[in-house]
């Protein structure tokens, strides 16, 4: 009983060609991979390198609206391994400064993607005095008192553009991006001084929800000068140290749910040592926990590990690093990044270099994932298909690049929902023309539905007929 | 064949082109789909299962994969264990062709057995990553359906990736 199935599913592939497909020659057997449902596929993009998603948006039109749908950015912002963020001291040109690179290693080999983000296609700008990351944007503060913010998506080439007031205050030194998953929202953080002689004179923290348009207050700062580690963000919470001279006996934190400031405790055997501790400490966030490093200048340091978060007791000593470079000047600091697949660890030297720690050889090695000779601040970013136009709404978006025709593939006539009256978009493209409300397309989970069934999210309806500025879903 | 005393229970399935396959119930558990239809009918044991979305080419290959994990999974986890079993799955799926991985996927997302359609999809993913434009297209049978003037603006837009990172010259 040797049923052979028959091509019944797939009418197209005719010739079952060949006895030599074991090269996976593409054109030997092609098949309708659409018959996959939608999610699938999007489970496959998102395991994809940006530069074979970006391959893929040029293949046909239908891959550009699945990676341009805000539901397969979120997957793929959740499966997108960190990357590393550097800004060079302004010595370097603008198409240099910022650069990106991440690092995959498994017990095999170490690959290094690297990607340069300039003002020609990437950022509206490199005259940058702060930049951090969250959740797949990017947030750059210009020099100036009176700078502008940007909250971008360089992947993109997105940006808004937030003007803080300054008027009537003094320019403090914080700035954060946050993200409140609750209410799917993103928010920047900014501290200012107001410009009132006063020995009382405290300083003042402010809130900018992307999408409000404005600034709200928040009441008092606990601090203003702060050192924002390499990756700050946490439970929708950003972490940091003061960088005053008393240091500080807590870790200082930011909910960006609740809009409060707070405090979480370091081990005991932290505060014992020195008080001022926090100017010899370290923190940030490593494999999903809070990390904390107190260094002693010795050739060896711990890290420590908030196994559960809030909880003073669960610190645990997780690695220790050993064998450190001899000393360069009079202190010298290690930041932790990123833990590789192969376990080992990639730390941020005294803002010089990039070093890599073996943590079965128990030894440090230099790397050259970032081509410069500049000190450079560094940051966690992970790069992403998260668009402004799905998660900025309300705010004015700029593009950096955008042909003419481009635009247009963006902003083709879309038709009215035949049931409530929605607009309803090209479903090739996920995000609506400029300024139009948003009445989204959904395709059903079959693809291969001969009939190119489009559903409107706003009302549930089906569109029984295709219409004309659509993609035909039914043509393959 | 059980030749054991022990009596382990088995299940029936039908595929769509009308072959049966036996199978222990343990493998049957597996299959997320199966599973719940046990669990929302206890009684039913006795049936047939239907599964007309499903080949016996796609169901033999599948239940011999779950057969090799449950044995792996049986054994205490190792570093040599998860090296065995990586090497199985990459010889899973490294003499198929892209139709016989298209209809494991099919089978697997029906019978929502998540282990090895994530493996199944990392294998499609690893077989076009870094991979042209053209060998995508090719690779799932699309036509470009873009004017030569879109094209050129979707390329330019995305240039800027792949132009090389300089080397450091300060």
């Amino acid at each position: 009983m040797r049923g052979r199935k028959k091509a019944a599913i797939n009418p197209s592939s005719s010739s079952k060609g060949g006895g030599g497909v074991v090269g996976h020659e593409p054109t030997a057997n092609p098949c309708n991979f659409f018959q996959l449902p939608r999610r699938t596929i999007f489970d496959i993009f998102s395991r994809l390198p940006i530069n074979t998603l970006f391959h893929c948006r040029c293949v046909c039109k239908r891959f550009l609206c699945f990676i341009s749908d805000p539901e397969f950015a979120r997957l793929h912002l959740s499966r997108s391994p960190l990357c590393i963020l550097i800004k060079t001291m302004p010595l370097q040109n603008a198409s240099k400064r910022l650069q990106l690179a991440q690092v995959e290693a498994d017990v095999a080999n170490c690959q290094v993607m690297k990607m340069n983000f300039t003002p020609k296609s990437n950022v509206p700008t490199c005259d940058i005095s702060h930049m951090n990351a969250c959740n797949g944007l990017l947030c750059l503060v210009g020099a100036e008192k009176d700078s502008s913010f940007y909250v971008c998506n360089p992947i993109l080439g997105e940006f808004i553009t937030i003007q803080p007031p300054y008027k009537g205050r003094h320019r403090g030194t914080f700035w954060g991006l946050g993200y409140s998953a609750v209410t799917n929202q993103y928010k920047v953080l900014q501290s200012y001084y107001p410009a009132i002689e006063s020995a009382e004179r405290h300083v003042v923290a402010e809130i900018y929800t992307i999408g409000t348009g404005s600034w709200r207050s928040i009441g008092n700062a606990p601090t203003d000068t702060v050192a924002l580690p390499f990756n700050a963000f946490l439970n929708g919470t950003l972490h940091w140290f003061p960088c005053t001279p008393n240091g500080s006996e807590f870790i200082h934190s930011f909910d960006f749910e609740t809009e409060q400031f707070g405090t979480l405790p370091p081990p005991d055997h932290f505060r014992e040592e020195d008080k001022k501790f926090t100017n010899y400490a370290r923190i940030g966030v490593l494999g999903g926990c809070l990390f904390i490093i107190y260094f002693t200048n010795s050739i060896r340091f711990d890290i420590w590990v908030m196994k559960e978060y809030g909880v003073k007791e669960s610190w645990t000593k997780q690695f220790v690093i050993e064998n450190l470079y001899p000393k360069q000047g009079s202190w010298d600091f290690y930041e932790p990044m990123v833990v590789l697949n192969n376990g080992e660890i990639l730390m941020l030297y005294n803002n010089d270099a990039v070093v890599c720690y073996n943590q079965k050889r128990r030894n440090l090695r230099g790397t050259k994932f970032f081509r410069t000779r500049s000190q450079f601040d560094a940051i966690a970013y992970i790069p992403c298909f998260v668009s402004l136009y799905n998660v900025a709404k309300g705010e004015q978006i700029s593009r950096i690049q955008g042909t003419r025709e481009y635009e247009k593939l963006c902003t083709e006539e879309f038709q009215d929902c035949a049931g409530c009256g929605a607009p309803l978009i090209n479903p090739g493209y996920s995000f609506p023309a400029f300024g139009a409300p948003c009445g989204a397309v959904n395709y059903p989970e079959d693809l291969c539905a001969r009939n190119s069934e489009i559903i409107c999210t706003a009302c549930d309806k089906h569109q029984a007929a295709p219409l004309k500025s659509f993609l035909t879903l039914g043509s393959l | 064949m059980s030749m054991a005393a022990v009596e382990t229970k088995k299940i029936t399935l039908r595929t769509a082109d009308n072959h049966e396959f036996e199978v222990e119930e343990a493998i049957a558990m597996e299959f997320s789909t199966i599973k719940t239809f046990f669990d929302e009918n206890p009684d039913a044991s006795e049936d047939t299962i239907p599964l007309p979305n499903v080949t016996s080419k796609c169901l033999s290959a599948i239940i011999e994969y779950c057969k090799s994990h449950l044995a792996f999974r049986a054994r205490e986890t190792s570093s040599s264990i998860d090296e065995q079993v990586r090497t199985y799955d990459e010889e899973f799926v490294k003499a198929r062709d892209n139709e016989s991985l298209k209809e494991l996927i099919l089978a697997a997302n029906y019978l929502n057995i998540k282990a090895l359609l994530d493996m199944l999809n990392q294998a499609v993913a690893d077989r076009i990553k870094n991979k042209s434009v053209e060998y995508v297209r090719r690779f799932f049978g699309l036509e470009n359906d873009y004017t030569p003037e879109e094209e050129a603006a979707i390329r330019a837009e995305n240039e800027w990736a792949f132009e090389g990172v300089d080397p450091d010259d300060d």
